[in-house]
């Protein structure tokens, strides 16, 4: 798939934008799941998925096959549009938990999955990707550095961000699950 | 059940929702109506853009041969100067021609004719955009008369400039199509 991608955006790139229609149709339902991690409404989706779209259109001349795959490219765009599209919408409004350093990263004791995924879901949308790429994608943090990563950040210094925002997120869930056990 | 386990199965959740969602089928269309939309306003920028150059590039070009054709022909501004106004045409002049350094010769001007002027635009013209060379070369007294009742008559005066104008513009024109076919 990937290699074909790299011929499909070569023959966009030669100015054949009819071959942009079958980019969409191939890495659209792609996007759609990815985008749908963050952004429960199907409407909301489609938005970040078509913006995502024409900002790549506007953007193609700057894709390098050489740091990631046609996915991983668009998974950046559409990360940073699902992201602005929430903060514009202004639908999540999540109250940082202020952490302590000492507190542990573990989850406590008899967490079921159900509990879990409550606890996830009250955690701001980047949270939750950040979680998602890592635990259930099992990405390399580099990887997951270049899509959540500005594009003038240090790869290396966005990974190591990545690493102790990891670690908060483990604390901040712990807190959260501790409070709905005593509830 | 280790943490990375407790994980993996909280956020299978999230993708099973995450998987509901599914892509309309005209996506693609709205995608690439977008994108010409997008580019449509970009086009009209950019020949609003070359149509403003072209508009500058024929300004310039105009002001610059105003310049020179003032300077080309200081000797016909002076002559036309020298001229009285459309309302005293009629009127016989007396205009004084100097022929040589010591020589002086008064010319009595007849009142304007303008059909008879017109019979005679060819020659006028040439006379009239090289006055000094004809007058310093030629001694004939019949030409001095002629390019004399040239100068006196404004209408005739007016319309050589005109036929100067048009000339110009059309010029202007020309090289306007080449730079533009360029």
């Amino acid at each position: 798939m990937e290699r074909n991608g790299q011929m499909l955006i070569q023959r966009i790139r030669e100015r054949r934008a009819e071959d942009f229609a079958l980019l969409i149709n191939r890495y659209g339902p792609v996007l759609m799941a990815f985008v749908g991690r963050i952004v429960v409404q199907q409407e909301d989706a489609e938005d970040v998925v078509q913006n995502t779209f024409v900002s790549a259109y506007e953007h193609l001349a700057d894709y390098d096959s050489g740091r990631a795959s046609m996915t991983t490219w668009l998974q950046r765009i559409a990360y940073h549009e699902a992201l602005y599209h929430l903060r514009r919408r202004k639908r999540e409004i999540c109250l940082p938990i202020d952490v302590e350093k000492d507190i542990p990263d573990e989850l406590p004791d008899m967490t079921t999955a159900e509990q879990l995924d409550k606890a996830i879901q009250k955690l701001p949308p980047e949270d939750q990707m950040l979680l998602q790429l890592h635990y259930f994608d099992q990405r390399p943090l580099k990887e997951i550095a270049y899509i959540t990563g500005a594009a003038d950040d240090s790869l290396n210094r966005e990974v190591s961000r990545l690493s102790s925002q990891l670690h908060r997120i483990r604390q901040r869930l712990r807190i959260i699950l501790t409070r709905m056990n005593d509830d | 059940m280790t943490n990375d386990e407790l994980f993996r199965q909280a956020l299978q959740r999230q993708n099973d929702r995450a998987a509901e969602m599914k892509m309309p089928d005209d996506m693609e269309q709205r995608v690439m109506e977008r994108i010409r939309a997008k580019a449509k306003p970009r086009r009209r920028i950019f020949a609003i853009a070359i149509s403003a150059a072209a508009a500058s590039i024929l300004l310039l070009l105009t002001l610059y041969y105003n310049k020179v054709d003032t300077a080309e022909t200081p000797v016909v501004a002076q002559q036309t100067e020298q001229q009285d106004s459309p309302k005293t045409a009629g009127k016989q002049l007396a205009m004084t021609v100097q022929e040589t350094p010591t020589e002086t010769q008064t010319v009595q001007a007849e009142p304007s004719t303008p059909v008879k002027r017109h019979k005679k635009r060819a020659a006028t013209v040439r006379q009239v955009e090289a006055p000094q060379t004809a007058m310093t070369e030629s001694t004939d007294e019949q030409n001095i008369s002629e390019i004399q009742e040239q100068m006196e008559d404004p209408f005739l005066m007016a319309e050589m400039h005109a036929q100067q104008i048009h000339a110009r513009g059309m010029r202007l024109q020309q090289e306007i199509e080449q730079l533009v076919n360029n």
